[in-house]
This record gives structure tokens, sequence and C-alpha cells, in this order.
């Protein structure tokens, strides 16, 4: 008969083999698509504002940049969530599972300077212009997100994580080597490439393949 | 049930080598387990047939229960 310390660390190996043998799929590939979707969207309305030539509109100020881009996000958390909920009923499985929990405890860290960044920037650096910085706060730290979930995520999404992290280090090199009539619009076009492309891509790679979001066993 | 929780499907032989338990032995307990609902199995011929066997929803969710059970009991054995 176990003794009580004994029973405790038995159970935590049973938790701690069952948590392995899960992958938590936290970006789906219906979450992706509309994500990718809305951000080629937003890119595409901010860079035709911006483009006086066509007369659409004023220039999108870079608060308005930021509000728009914030906005995308709010809706394609809100779907991914929904999605999440959706499949938890499906299942049985509670909404905020312990995957769901060990995905979160990965990511928020890694979410805290873009948040700080963020509203550093609608308080004080909208003065200065500094959207590409905001930019390669947002995509880096994105990215690094992505990755904290390799663990115990799809290895596509760890593939995702390292195309958002390693363009995030080439903005700034991009930016001084590329002299292009785009350069203004450079954070507007590496927003459009990355959430947009990139998760477009991530998408059609792995809707074939189409699993749920949250929680799947890991293939062996 | 830690085994079937740990990886998605475990042929028939590869639990009985784990287990080290006789055919009779484990088929009986497996029967029990599907029979309730917690647990599936397929039947495939490839070289030879083989059987594997997989964890339901209701039986994750029922292993996950039983644990939570379990934990309070050590729990309350500790106070």
């Amino acid at each position: 008969m176990p003794d009580q310390s004994e029973a405790e660390e038995n159970l935590r190996v049973i938790r701690s083999l069952i948590e392995r043998a899960t992958v938590y799929r936290a970006i789906s590939a219906p979450t992706a698509l509309v994500g990718g979707l809305l951000s080629i969207i937003a890119t595409t309305v901010i860079f035709l504002n911006n483009a006086t030539e066509y007369g659409i509109g004023d220039r999108i100020t870079p608060r308005e940049f930021t509000a728009t881009w914030l906005v995308v996000l709010v809706i394609t958390i809100a779907l991914n969530a929904f999605l999440i909920r959706r499949e938890a009923v499906r299942t049985g499985r509670p909404f905020i599972s312990p995957a769901m929990k060990m995905a979160l405890r990965a990511i928020v860290p890694c979410l805290v300077i873009p948040l700080m960044v963020t509203i550093w920037f609608f308080k004080v650096g909208y003065l200065g212009n500094q959207e590409q910085f905001l930019v390669v706060v947002w995509t880096g730290f994105y990215g690094l997100a992505l990755l904290s979930t390799s663990v115990f995520a799809p290895r596509s999404l760890g593939v995702l994580g390292w195309a958002f992290l390693l363009t995030s280090i080439a903005i700034p090199v991009l930016d001084n080597l590329l002299d292009t009539d785009f350069s203004a619009e450079m954070p507007d076009l590496v927003m459009g490439a990355t959430f947009g492309l990139f998760h477009l891509i991530y998408a059609v790679c792995t809707w074939s393949g189409r699993s749920a979001p949250g929680e799947a066993f890991r293939e062996e | 049930m830690t085994l079937l929780a740990a990886r998605k499907s475990w042929p028939f032989q590869d639990l009985k080598a784990e287990l080290g338990m006789s055919d009779g032995n484990l088929i009986t307990h497996l029967r029990t387990l599907h029979r309730l609902g917690f647990v599936a199995y397929t039947k495939e011929v490839r070289d030879r047939p083989q059987t594997t066997y997989s964890l339901t929803a209701k039986g994750r969710i029922a292993f996950k229960d039983y644990l939570d059970v379990l934990e309070q009991i050590v729990k309350t054995g500790k106070k």
C-alpha cells in the first residue's frame, strides 16, 4: 500500500503523462483563415486610405492604425473562443480545460510586453510615428507566444511562430536595405504579410487534416 | 487507463506486454471498459490481425474524474 507522498507522486505522474500526450492547438485552421482574411482587408483599407492619389479617405493616423488592428485582434480572439467552446460542448470537455490553462500559462507572459507597448503607443508613442516599432514588437512577441506552446502544440504552430519571429527581426534590416516608395507603408504591409498571409498559408496547410481547436491527441 | 490516456491508441499485444497481464485477464478488463463506453477498439489485418484500443471521450472524462476523487482522498488523508 503506497504511503501518502507516494500516492501524491503517482497521481502527479499520471496527470503529467496525460498532459504530455495532449496536443493543444491554440489556433485552428478556420480561425487562421478568418484572421488572415481580416488582416488582408485591414491592410488594404489602411493602404488605400494612405494612398491619397485614390482620394478614398484621409491618411490613417497612428492611433487609428493601432485601433484597426486591435479590432481585428478582438474579432479573431472572439471567433477562436467561440470555436473552442463549440468543440468543448461537442466533446463534453470543459471550455477552460487543463490543456487550455497550460497553453495560457505559456502564452500570457509573452504578451505582457506587447500589451504595455501598445498602451504606451496610445498614450505617447503615436506622437513619434512609431508604428514600425509597434509592429516589430507585435510580430516578434506573437511569434514567441506561439513558440512557447511548441512543447504541446502541433509542429505547424511552431513553424508559424518562427516565421513571425524571423520576420520581426528582419523588418528593421529590410527597412534599411530597401528604399522603396512603400517605406512609409512598411508597418501596414508587414502586418498584411505576417498576420494576413502567414495565417492564410497556415490555414491552407492545416485545413486538410483540419483538427478542431483545443485538445487532441499527439500522433505517434 | 493511464496507458490508454497517455497515447492515442494501443495494440493489444503492446498493452499486454506493458502491463504484464495474461490475455484472458486483460481482455476481461478491456471488455468491461468497452461495455461502459470508456474504451473503443478497432480490428485490422496487416500481416496478422491486430486489435488496437483507445480511450473514448467519455472514458477520458471518467478517468479524470476518478483522478480528482483520488486526489481528494489523498488530501483528506493529509489533513
